[in-house]
C-alpha cells in the first residue's frame, strides 16, 4: 500500500472513529495525591472505554481517563483495572512501557497534529516524556517545567504482581504553559480544540494495550496522531463527557450500499428492525456502542447471537460504522436541500411558525425555542414534527383551560402542575400562577398546540425550505 | 404510662439490644423499614389527622455533594444515622446538628445507600466498595470492615442491613451484571461471616435444572432492598432480583430460581425454608427485591400468619408465612397485559407474545415497575396496605449480549417509556387479604419512582413525590390533610420519630434531610 492511500485511508477512519470529549473546567482545587476523592473528579465524567486495537487474546482490563483544566493545569487521571500490576523501572525516561504503564500523548494545535508531547507514567511514579514537535531540538527526551503526579505505588523500588491487585490510579497536573509553543492560547480559552490520547500498556501476566481514541489497523502504533481524539476545553458545568460523533457523509453513503446489500439479510433496510436482528437505527442501547466495539461486532460477530463475523474489507467494515452512526445523527449533521433563507421566510411569515417559536429571540413564546433545535433532534423527527400529531403534548407544553373562582378564564400551556399548584403560560402570552383552591373548573388538552397540516398548508418546496431551515438551527460544537 | 416514661428517657446512649430491636419504643425509628415486620406504622400520634396542619420544617441538614439521597433516617435516643454512599453522618435528631462524620476511603462511586442498621453501640452499613463496616455509634470510629464480595467484579452493597440475635444479614447488588446474589449473616462483634445463602443454586442442589446449560454462572438474582423477619418462626423474608440477561430469556431457558421469588430462610443457619417465586422465567427485569410486609389476619375466619407483597409485575400477592402457601392474588394496576391472571398456585398465566423483541414490544406496567422500591406501609386500625404503584407501559426490546467479568451490563437490551402510555404515580390503598383497592391518589405529574409511604397512628399515610413535595393524607379517605414542597426530587422513604415527648417526620430529600415538627417555637 502506497504512502498516499494509507494517509487517506486513515483520514477516513479517524472522521469516523476518533474520540471526543469535552475538558470541564474543575470545581474545585485538586490536590495531586494520587487519590481520585476532589468533588471535581467525582463529577468530572470518564472520557469513555478504551479500545483494544490489536488485541490477541487475554483479559481485557479497562481504564477509566479523566480530564479537568483550570488556569494553570490540565488534569489528568487513569483508574486502570488490574488483576497483576508490576512495575520495576526506576530511572527517569527509563522505558517505563514495559511495566504497567499510562500514557498520554497531546497535540495543543488540532492543525499541526504531528507536533505531540508525551507523559508515559508506571505504578510506582517513574515518568517518560518526549517532545515530538518539529520545533524542538532537545533531543530524545524532554523535560516538562512543573509536572506535579501521583502514582498508587508511588515511591515504591518496586511493584511485584500480587493476589490483592485490583486497581491503580495516576493522578497528574500538567501546567499548561508546557505547550504554549503551540496552543492557540495559554491557558486555554473556552471552546478551544487540541487533540490527544490516553494510553494503557504494559505488565507481565495479561500485558494490556489499549488506547482512548482507536487506533484502527494497518496503524500499529500510539505514535498515531492521526488517530487521536479531540478535546474541547469547557467552563464548568459544560457538559463535560463525550460529545456527538459527527458522521462522515461520503462514508456513510457508501456504507448504507454495502449495509442494504449484506446485512439485510437479517436486520432491516437503512437501519430498520429486520426479521432476525434488531433496529440499528432506533434509539436505543446498540447506539451507544463506539466504533471499537461496532468494529468489532462486525468483524468477529456477536458471541451468544446469530450475528456472524464478516469478512469483508476492513475499510468497507468501517464505512458500514459511518453509516450506523449517521442514523442517529440530529439534523445539523446530516446535508438537507432546501433554500434556507426561503425558509427562515416561510417560517417567520406564511408557515406562521414564529407566532408560537423563537429562534435567536425572534418569534412567540407558546412553543419551544427551536435555536438549538436542529442539534437535538434528528432530521425525520422535525418532519415528523411538522406532519403528525403526537399522542401525548410534551411536559411543559400541555394544553389547558382554567376556569378560576373569580370567574376568569385562561387559556394556554401548563409549564407545570401537581397536586397542588399549576403554572399556566397563557395565550396572552402571560404568566398565571395558579394554586388547586382558586380553581373552579380544570380541563387538559390531549393534543399538543403544534399544528400538524404544515404538508398541507405549504407547497412541496415551501415545506423543504423551512425543513432545511430547521436543519440549521445548532448552536454548534464543532 | 411505661411508653411515657420512655418518652421521657433521654440517656447519654443506650445501648440498642434484640429486645429493643424486636420491640422498638415508639420513639426511635430502628430498622429501615420500622419493624422487623416491616409494616411502616408508627405508634406515634401527636401529629393526626387533627394537629398535621400546624406540622412545620423543625431543620433540614444539607449532605455535602450529594444528590439522590436515598437512605431512610434510623434514629435511636434522639441520635440520627443518615447515610450517603461511603458517607455516614450521625445528627441530633432534634436540632438537625452534626455529631460525626465518616467517610470510608478510597471511595468508590457507586450507589445509592440506604441506610444504617444498629446493634449494641455499633452502627452497620454496606459500601460502594461491597464491604459491610461497623462504625461505633458515638464517635463513628470504624471497628471493623469486612468484605462481601469483590468489588472489582462489579459487586456493591446498597441495601440498610438487618440485625438479628447478633448477626449482621446484608444482602448484594446488582442484578444486572450477571453477578449472582447471595444474602450473608456476620457476626455483628467481629464481623466474622457466620453464614451465605446463595440466591443462584450450583450443579446438584435442587433448583439448579431450571438453568439452560451455564446460564446459571451469570444469573443475577440479587438482593439490593432489606428484607424482613419473624421472630416467632425465626425466618428472614427476602425478596430476590431478577434474572440476568434481563431482557432475553433466550440463553437461559427455565423458570431460573430462586429470581424474582421471595425466600423464607433460618435466621441461625441460613438455609432455605420456604420458597415463592412471583416471575418464573422473567424476562422484563421486574425484581422480586419489594419489601415483605408481615401481618396477622383472618382468611376465611382462619387467623393467618400473612406475607404480603406488592410486585413489581403488577400483581399483590398475599401468602402464607409459615409455609408460603399462595393465597390471594390481584392485579393492582388498571393495565397489565403480560398476564392474564395467576392459576391456584399463584403462577402467572402468561399471554403469549408479550416479551421483548427485537422491534420493541408493549409491555405494562413498564420494566420501571407497577411499583418497585418505594416502601410500603400496613396500617393495623384500618387493615389496609399503602404502597405507591405506576401506571403506564414501557417498550421492551432485546438483543444478543455477552457477559464480561468487571461490573458491565449485562442485560440483553432494554426498555423505554411508551409514548402513548406515559407513566403516571398513584398511591393506593388495598385491603389487606382481599387486594380490593378502597382509594387511590394520583400524584400529579409524579413518573419517576423512589419515593414510599409511612402509616401513623394518628391516621395519616406520608407520602413523598417526584416533584419533591411530602404529603398527609388521610388513611381512610386519600384526602390531602397537608402538604410541604421540599424543592428536590424524593426518592427515599419517610420516618416518624420523637425526642423528649416532641414527635417528628423526616424524610431525605434531594441532597438534604427534612424534619417536621407540630407548631415552630419553641
Amino acid at each position: 500500500m502506497n504512502a498516499m492511500r494509507c494517509a487517506a485511508l486513515l483520514l477516513s477512519f479517524a472522521a469516523v472513529a476518533a474520540a471526543q470529549y469535552r475538558i470541564e473546567r474543575a470545581t474545585s482545587k485538586i490536590n495531586i495525591d494520587g487519590k481520585l476523592d476532589e468533588p471535581a473528579w467525582r463529577a468530572a465524567a470518564p472520557a469513555g472505554d478504551f479500545h483494544f486495537n490489536w488485541f490477541v487474546s487475554g483479559d481485557k482490563e479497562q481504564t477509566e481517563a479523566k480530564l479537568l483544566w483550570d488556569d494553570d493545569n490540565l488534569y489528568v487521571s487513569w483508574r486502570a483495572a488490574d488483576r497483576h500490576i508490576s512495575a520495576y523501572e526506576l530511572k527517569r525516561h527509563g522505558p517505563v512501557s514495559k511495566d504497567d504503564c499510562v500514557e498520554i500523548f497531546i497535540a495543543p494545535n488540532p492543525a499541526k497534529v504531528t507536533n505531540y508531547y508525551t507523559f508515559e507514567i508506571n505504578a510506582i511514579g517513574t515518568m517518560l516524556n518526549r517532545n515530538r514537535s518539529y520545533w524542538y531540538t532537545g533531543g530524545a527526551t524532554w523535560e516538562p517545567e512543573g509536572m506535579v503526579y501521583r502514582a498508587t505505588f508511588h515511591g515504591q523500588d518496586k511493584k511485584d504482581e500480587s493476589p490483592g491487585d485490583r486497581d491503580w490510579i495516576v493522578e497528574a497536573a500538567i501546567p499548561l504553559r508546557n505547550f504554549s509553543h503551540d496552543a492557540a492560547h495559554t491557558p486555554p480559552r473556552e471552546g478551544d480544540e487540541w487533540r490527544l490520547n490516553l494510553q494503557r500498556l504494559g505488565g507481565k501476566t495479561n500485558a494490556q494495550a489499549s488506547s482512548w481514541s482507536p487506533i484502527l489497523p494497518p496503524a500499529k502504533s500510539f505514535h498515531t496522531p492521526a488517530a487521536f481524539g479531540a478535546v474541547v476545553f469547557t467552563g464548568a458545568g459544560g457538559g463535560g463527557g463525550r460529545a456527538r460523533v459527527r458522521p462522515d457523509p461520503d462514508a456513510a453513503r457508501a456504507g448504507r450500499e454495502i449495509y442494504n446489500r449484506f446485512c439485510t439479510m437479517c436486520h432491516g433496510l437503512d437501519g430498520a428492525n429486520g426479521d432476525r436482528a434488531p433496529a440499528l437505527g432506533a434509539q436505543r442501547r446498540y447506539l451507544r456502542s463506539t466504533a471499537g466495539d461496532l468494529f468489532d461486532a462486525i468483524k468477529n460477530g456477536i458471541r451468544g447471537t446469530n450475528m456472524p463475523g464478516s469478512p469483508m474489507p476492513d475499510a468497507d467494515i468501517n464505512k458500514i460504522i459511518a453509516f450506523i452512526y449517521s442514523l442517529r445523527a440530529t439534523a445539523a449533521d446530516v446535508e438537507v436541500p432546501g433554500d434556507v433563507a426561503r425558509g427562515e421566510s416561510v417560517f417567520h411569515g406564511k408557515g406562521q411558525c414564529a407566532s408560537c417559536h423563537m429562534i435567536r429571540g425572534r418569534g412567540g413564546i407558546l412553543g419551544p425555542d427551536l435555536t438549538n433545535i436542529a442539534a437535538e433532534r434528528k432530521l425525520e423527527d422535525l418532519k415528523l414534527a411538522l406532519t403528525v400529531a403526537q399522542p401525548v403534548p410534551p411536559r411543559g407544553y400541555a394544553p389547558v383551560e382554567v376556569l378560576l373562582k373569580s370567574g376568569a378564564r385562561i387559556e394556554g400551556v401548563a409549564k407545570n402542575e401537581n397536586n397542588y399548584s399549576l403554572q399556566v403560560l397563557g395565550r396572552d402570552e402571560k404568566l398565571h400562577l395558579i394554586t388547586r383552591g382558586e380553581i373552579a373548573g380544570l380541563k387538559h388538552g390531549t393534543r399538543s398546540l403544534m399544528p400538524v397540516d404544515a404538508a398541507e398548508r405549504l407547497s412541496k418546496d415551501e415545506f423543504q425550505d423551512v425543513v432545511a431551515f430547521l436543519a440549521r438551527q445548532a448552536r454548534r460544537f464543532w | 404510662m411505661k411508653r411515657l416514661l420512655l418518652f421521657c428517657t433521654v440517656a447519654a446512649h443506650a445501648q440498642v439490644s434484640y429486645e429493643h430491636l424486636k420491640n422498638p419504643n415508639p420513639a426511635d425509628w430502628l430498622h429501615y423499614s420500622g419493624q422487623y415486620h416491616s409494616q411502616r406504622h408508627s405508634l406515634l400520634k401527636d401529629v393526626n389527622t387533627a394537629t398535621v396542619k400546624d406540622l412545620v420544617p423543625a431543620w433540614m441538614y444539607h449532605v455535602p455533594n450529594s444528590r439522590r439521597l436515598e437512605c431512610v433516617p434510623i434514629v435511636v435516643d434522639g441520635v440520627m444515622y443518615v447515610t450517603y454512599p461511603n458517607f455516614v453522618y450521625a445528627l441530633d435528631a432534634r436540632t438537625g446538628r452534626q455529631i460525626w462524620e465518616y467517610q470510608r476511603q478510597p471511595a468508590l462511586q457507586k450507589g445509592p445507600n440506604r441506610g444504617v442498621a444498629v446493634y449494641g453501640n455499633k452502627v452497620y452499613f454496606g459500601t460502594p466498595d461491597a464491604h459491610l463496616i461497623a462504625l461505633d455509634a458515638r464517635t463513628g470510629s470504624e471497628l471493623w470492615s469486612t468484605k462481601i464480595a469483590e468489588a472489582s467484579d462489579g459487586y456493591w452493597s446498597p441495601g440498610a442491613p438487618l440485625v438479628i440475635k447478633g448477626k449482621v444479614i446484608q444482602g448484594i447488588a446488582p442484578g444486572d451484571h450477571g453477578l449472582n446474589g447471595f444474602l450473608d449473616a456476620y457476626d455483628a462483634e467481629t464481623g466474622e461471616r457466620l453464614w451465605r445463602w446463595n440466591s443462584i443454586p450450583k450443579p446438584g442442589e435442587f433448583g439448579n435444572d431450571t438453568w439452560a446449560g451455564d446460564s446459571w454462572k451469570t444469573g443475577g438474582g440479587n438482593t439490593w432492598l432489606s428484607g424482613s423477619y419473624d421472630p416467632e418462626l425465626n425466618l428472614i423474608y427476602q425478596g430476590i432480583g431478577n434474572p440476568a440477561p434481563d431482557f432475553d430469556g433466550d440463553v437461559r431457558k427455565g423458570d431460573n430460581l430462586y429470581t424474582e421469588s421471595m425466600v423464607a430462610l433460618d435466621a441461625d443457619t441460613g438455609k432455605l425454608k420456604w420458597y415463592f417465586q412471583f416471575t418464573p422465567h422473567d424476562v422484563h427485569d421486574w425484581d422480586a427485591v419489594e419489601i415483605p410486609v408481615l401481618a396477622d389476619a383472618p382468611i376465611d375466619g382462619k387467623m393467618r400468619k400473612l406475607l404480603v407483597q406488592a410486585n413489581r409485575n403488577g400483581f399483590y400477592y398475599v401468602l402464607d408465612r409459615v409455609t408460603g402457601e399462595f393465597l390471594q392474588g390481584t392485579p393492582f394496576i388498571k393495565n397489565l397485559n403480560w398476564a392474564s391472571g395467576l392459576t391456584k398456585e399463584g403462577r402467572p398465566i402468561r399471554v403469549p407474545g408479550v416479551v421483548p423483541s427485537f422491534q420493541g414490544t408493549k409491555t405494562c406496567p413498564a420494566t420501571s415497575g407497577a411499583t418497585n422500591w418505594m416502601s410500603p406501609a400496613f396500617n393495623p386500625d384500618t387493615g389496609w396496605f399503602y404502597f405507591v404503584a405506576q401506571e403506564g407501559c414501557g417498550i421492551n426490546t432485546k438483543s444478543g449480549d455477552t457477559f464480561r467479568p468487571g461490573g458491565f451490563a449485562f442485560m440483553g437490551t432494554g426498555y423505554i417509556e411508551s409514548p402513548e402510555e406515559p407513566w403516571q404515580m398513584y398511591v393506593r390503598a388495598l385491603d389487606l387479604t382481599t387486594g380490593k383497592l378502597m382509594w387511590e391518589h394520583q400524584q400529579v405529574n409524579s413518573r419517576r419512582y423512589g419515593a414510599g409511604v409511612l402509616s401513623t397512628a394518628g391516621g395519616l399515610i406520608f407520602a413523598g413525590d417526584d416533584q419533591g413535595f411530602l404529603s398527609a393524607l388521610e388513611a381512610k379517605s386519600g384526602k390531602v390533610m397537608w402538604y410541604f414542597n421540599t424543592g428536590e426530587q424524593i426518592s427515599a422513604q419517610p420516618i416518624t420519630f420523637a425526642v423528649r415527648g416532641q414527635q417528628y417526620v423526616a424524610i431525605a430529600s434531594g441532597s438534604n434531610v427534612v424534619s417536621f415538627k407540630l407548631h415552630g417555637w419553641p
